[in-house]
């Protein structure tokens, strides 16, 4: 039985240049994600502090870690993981 | 899916992280600034050679040539060292707010980006107006055109980029293009004036 993460909550915080709308569209284009949710928290004059919520059918942390550093976006902490089963009946 | 799409996917936000760096805005004016010095630049210096009593072409038309060509290496590497400093500035500052390196990411990438095509933009601005006045001066050297006729020519054609220039800055502005085209066009006969009153006083 394979168990895969299917949603993982990130606090972020990420250069106020970087729209939010092309950080969710590139974390998406990622395998195994299907849905990113941003939460903007706190805004500062360079940065914005963002609750971050990634979804998908197997979420690779890594991948995602990689992509948000790439993006120029410090993660302070990873504040939520859930994993599931695959194949098990509900 | 994700494979094939990621150089256009990284493209794609490149292109937006540029946008969101000020770009389009410091290259329009980068652009208008040095439009009009290249265009006064040449213009001044045709009509003062021609005032003074200047009647060489091939010296007018190779001089303007050689302004040109200097206006933009200068602009080129003017601009390209002043922006990658400044960009390179706020880089460091963007990442002491981050806590972070951002040597390879996307906001690095489109600083540096910025930075290459505002310094070409810089470049070729200048040398752009000051060759649009120089090609009317190439014309007497292959007897298409008498040399005070050459020289009115690139007068005109000054005149009219100034003209153009001005609306243009004017067309995203509530005064209007008529308003800024006429302001520009002001101050290319200002210029005009001036360097007749010094071939009349050297």
């Amino acid at each position: 039985m394979k168990v895969a993460v299917v949603r993982v909550v990130f606090d972020v915080l990420k250069p106020r240049e970087l729209d939010s709308t092309d950080l969710a569209r590139s974390l998406c284009e990622l395998n195994g994600v299907s849905l990113v949710n941003i939460v903007v928290r706190e805004v500062d004059v360079r940065t914005e502090t963002i609750r971050l919520i990634v979804e998908g059918a197997d979420v690779d942390i890594d991948d995602v870690l990689d992509k948000l550093d790439e993006m120029g976006c410090a993660v302070r902490s990873i504040d939520s993981v859930t994993a599931k089963r695959q194949g098990e009946q509900q | 899916m994700s494979e094939d799409l990621s150089w256009r996917e990284r493209l794609g936000l490149l292109l937006d992280c540029l946008d969101a760096t000020d770009f389009s805005k410091i290259a329009r004016r980068y652009f208008a600034l040095n439009f009009f010095d290249g265009v006064l630049t040449m213009m001044g210096f045709t009509l003062g050679y021609y005032m003074v009593g200047g009647r060489d072409p091939h010296a007018v038309f190779g001089a303007g040539i050689a302004a040109s060509v200097a206006m933009g290496l200068s602009g080129l590497v003017g601009a390209l060292m002043t922006e990658m400093a400044e960009r390179e500035r706020d880089l460091r500052e963007l990442e002491k707010s981050l806590f972070k390196d951002l040597g390879n990411s996307v906001i690095a990438k489109s600083q540096r980006m910025a930075a290459v095509l505002i310094a070409i933009i810089d470049a070729a601005a200048p040398a752009l107006g000051a060759l649009m006045l120089a090609i009317p001066l190439a014309y007497p050297l292959v007897d298409m055109l008498g040399y005070d006729y050459a020289i009115a020519a690139s007068v005109a054609i000054g005149l009219v980029s100034l003209f153009a220039l001005g609306s243009y800055l004017g067309s995203g502005s509530r005064r209007g293009m008529l308003k800024y085209g006429v302001a520009m066009l002001l101050a290319g006969v200002s210029l005009a004036i001036i360097t007749a009153l010094m071939g009349v006083v050297l």
